[in-house]
């Protein structure tokens, strides 16, 4: 499974949705993802990609995009 | 079920922890079972409690028992955290045979993980050597969980 | 199952013949309808002037989990303790599995849909959603039994 594909599931897995809505998905944007959510979501990456993410990177997390973009700084290229 | 007198907890010491009070407020004593994510809570159920007229049989209302559990859970994580707010995300329980008023509660809770402000975990509770129900639990220490979550 | 004629608009005292849940234990206002053997839906409002509001928290009032499961419970026994042959039965929960979205504070008017799932001998399942203003605020699927029926179908030891 490619990095994407690791990424995108930790979101379809976590939120109940399919891959193509991830695109674009931000914090609140759906009821699944409120702060319990985010919490499930962190973990889910963490455990994806075995890097365990700094609180700054947790709270800036905030979208999809902006996962992909700090996910960089753990070496995982998308 | 012992209470190792050593660790035990009485309701004064309790309250430093969880903020539950009277009339919502449903462990006797607790003992922390030192080294481990493991917590012994007992809960004695009286006549003289308000919860008796409410029944027309001499059985504690599930409601009750269910948060008898979850009270002694909340020692498991709140040991470390004194004094926080809490927040009940979800819970599931299994209640296999009545309580009743005079019965003594033994409580069995277990951590599994506690991240980020998100506790899971167990409790089991017996009268005498019976296992009478059982929970699961989720919840949220929010003071904590909210340095993580994105601000807006 | 059989058809039965719906319920509605029945009050505490009303709501009191069907299910043995008393003050201060009793959590519901109105039962705005009733299905027997199908749904139910009604309310309770929320006051400071409650016994547990002052202690969960003294600074944060809020409705504690349990007296929340406990209020959908009720409106959910409200599916089968309308079946004629069950009315007044003392009933326990079995399982319940719940969900909590948001807190509800005093002041806060409770709408609850409840939905029975089946009920054979005894033993009935389904669910109960909590609203507040339209939005979902919490949920418990549940069994529930009735000793006294359910009791007679389980087989004695010699």
């Amino acid at each position: 499974m490619s990095n994407l594909e690791k990424y995108i599931e930790a979101f379809t897995t976590t939120f109940d949705i399919k891959p193509e809505q991830t695109s674009g998905l931000k914090y609140q944007d759906i009821e699944a993802w409120d702060s319990v959510g985010h919490m499930g979501l962190v973990a889910a990456i963490e455990d994806a990609f075995e890097i365990m993410l700094d609180a700054d990177d947790i709270v800036d997390l905030s979208s999809f995009e902006k996962g992909q973009e700090i996910l960089k700084k753990y070496n995982v290229e998308m | 079920m012992q209470i190792n007198d050593s660790t035990q907890l009485s309701v004064p010491d309790i309250m430093k922890y969880h903020r539950n009070r009277y009339p919502w407020f449903f462990v006797d004593a607790v003992s922390l079972e030192n080294g481990t994510d493991h917590v012994l809570g007992k809960k004695c159920f009286s006549y003289n409690e308000f919860f008796t007229k409410a029944a027309l049989d001499a059985s504690v209302p599930n409601f009750i028992i269910g948060e008898a559990l979850e009270q002694t859970f909340l020692m498991t994580f709140m040991k470390n955290n004194p004094g926080l707010l809490t927040n009940t995300v979800s819970s599931e329980c299994f209640y296999k045979k009545s309580v009743n008023i005079g019965d003594v509660l033994e409580i069995k809770a277990e951590l599994l993980s506690f991240r980020r402000g998100i506790a899971k975990g167990k409790a089991f509770g017996f009268v005498g050597k019976e296992q009478v129900c059982e929970a699961a639990f989720v919840i949220t220490v929010p003071e904590i969980m909210n340095n993580f979550t994105p601000k807006n | 199952m059989a058809e039965y004629q719906t319920l509605t608009n029945l009050g505490p005292i009303e709501i009191q013949q069907y299910q043995q849940n008393r003050f201060p234990c009793f959590f519901i206002d109105l039962i705005e309808e009733a299905v027997p053997g199908k749904s139910a839906r009604g309310y309770k409002n929320f006051t400071y002037n409650e016994w547990f509001f002052p202690a969960h928290f003294e600074d944060e009032p809020n409705v504690p989990g349990f007296v929340q499961i406990e209020t959908m419970a009720q409106v959910f026994l409200m599916t089968f303790l309308t079946i004629p042959e069950n009315k007044g039965k003392k009933a326990a929960a079995v399982t319940s599995k719940a969900q909590f979205k948001k807190k509800i504070v005093p002041g806060d008017k409770l709408e609850i849909k409840a939905e029975l799932y089946s009920y054979s001998r005894g033993l009935a399942r389904g669910k109960s959603v909590g609203y507040l203003n339209g939005e979902v605020t919490c949920s418990v699927e549940l069994t529930v039994a009735i000793p006294d029926i359910m009791n007679s179908f389980i087989p004695k030891a010699d």
